[in-house]
């Protein structure tokens, strides 16, 4: 059996860039990882860099065959900008939109971001039932966006991805 | 007597638990938690509220999902948090009946060793 996608995959742009607080988690590494073959499948945070444990437990809870690793943001735009992504089908997940900033400061060429996950916080206000954003989120996203990235909402593969307007 | 703790995807907790009780009847010492809507830190405050210093088990469904990253790290902190992936029919059954004849290291040992008991395969 074949999954209908409401949406066509050849759109997909690799890498994936994802925000995601809860990180690497179910949705990210099952629903679209196992689901559409990416890999690699990587943490951009340089604040889960620094705690040993907490990568440590996002390396052991990735399957191998999906190549997890948690690196750094400017390890994530270096890499990208040698071209390691290439030919690969690779998602990199950054827990908050001031990372995928960040990634544009360093020269990442960002074409495509996707907000697939920011939950409930009291600082937070709802956009979609997945998707809350504080002011300052705004804000960046807005920066984002002036910088020519097509900012897009999708938790899961089978979702119809809404775009994230001002 | 040492409490069982439910962090699941959804509404699953609650569903293992009905499953559960429809065999054994009503459990005491029972938290059910959803990951619904919760960032990490969210899923470790409700848990730590709920069970604070005492030591319990806690039942997540499966290794890789945010449910289980809040409750790894939880143990770091209380290491008298069993945190037990994967959860099953076989392991709760085993858990229920069995967690006031061991002493709590042995418990999560023989809960482990039952809930992998339970997988069985039949093929060709």
């Amino acid at each position: 059996m074949k999954i209908k996608l409401p949406w066509s995959k050849e759109r997909l742009v690799f890498p994936m860039v994802r925000v995601d607080d809860r990180l690497l988690h179910g949705q990210v590494i099952i629903g679209w990882g196992q689901m559409l073959g990416l890999r690699p499948v990587l943490l951009a945070s340089d604040r889960v860099v620094k705690d040993n444990s907490l990568a440590e437990t996002f390396r052991e809870i990735v399957p191998p065959e999906l190549e997890g690793d948690v690196i750094t943001l400017g390890e994530a735009a270096e890499r990208w900008l040698r071209g390691d992504f290439k030919t690969s089908r690779a998602m990199i997940v950054v827990e908050a939109p001031v990372d995928a900033l960040k990634l544009l400061h360093l020269g990442a060429p960002l074409k495509v971001l996707t907000l697939g996950g920011l939950h409930y916080r009291e600082d937070r206000e709802e956009l979609l039932p997945y998707i809350y954003l504080s002011d300052w989120d705004r804000t960046t996203l807005d920066e984002i966006r002036r910088r020519g990235v097509k900012i897009l909402c999708q938790d899961l593969p089978t979702a119809k991805p809404v775009i994230y307007e001002e | 007597m040492i409490p069982a703790l439910f962090l699941t995807h959804g509404h699953l907790g609650e569903m293992l638990m009905e499953a559960v009780e429809k065999v054994l009847g009503p459990q005491p010492d029972v938290i059910v938690l959803s990951n619904d809507g919760c960032t990490i830190d969210n899923m470790k405050f409700n848990v730590e509220t709920r069970l604070g210093d005492r030591p319990g088990v806690l039942f997540v469904d499966f290794c890789g999902g945010s449910p289980y990253v809040a409750c790894k790290s939880l143990h770091e902190v209380h290491p008298n948090y069993a945190v037990i992936s994967g959860v099953n029919r076989p392991m709760l059954f085993s858990f229920f009946t069995k967690r006031n004849q061991f002493p709590f290291s042995e418990l999560i040992e023989i809960v482990k060793a039952d809930g992998l008991r339970g997988i069985q395969l039949l093929a060709e």
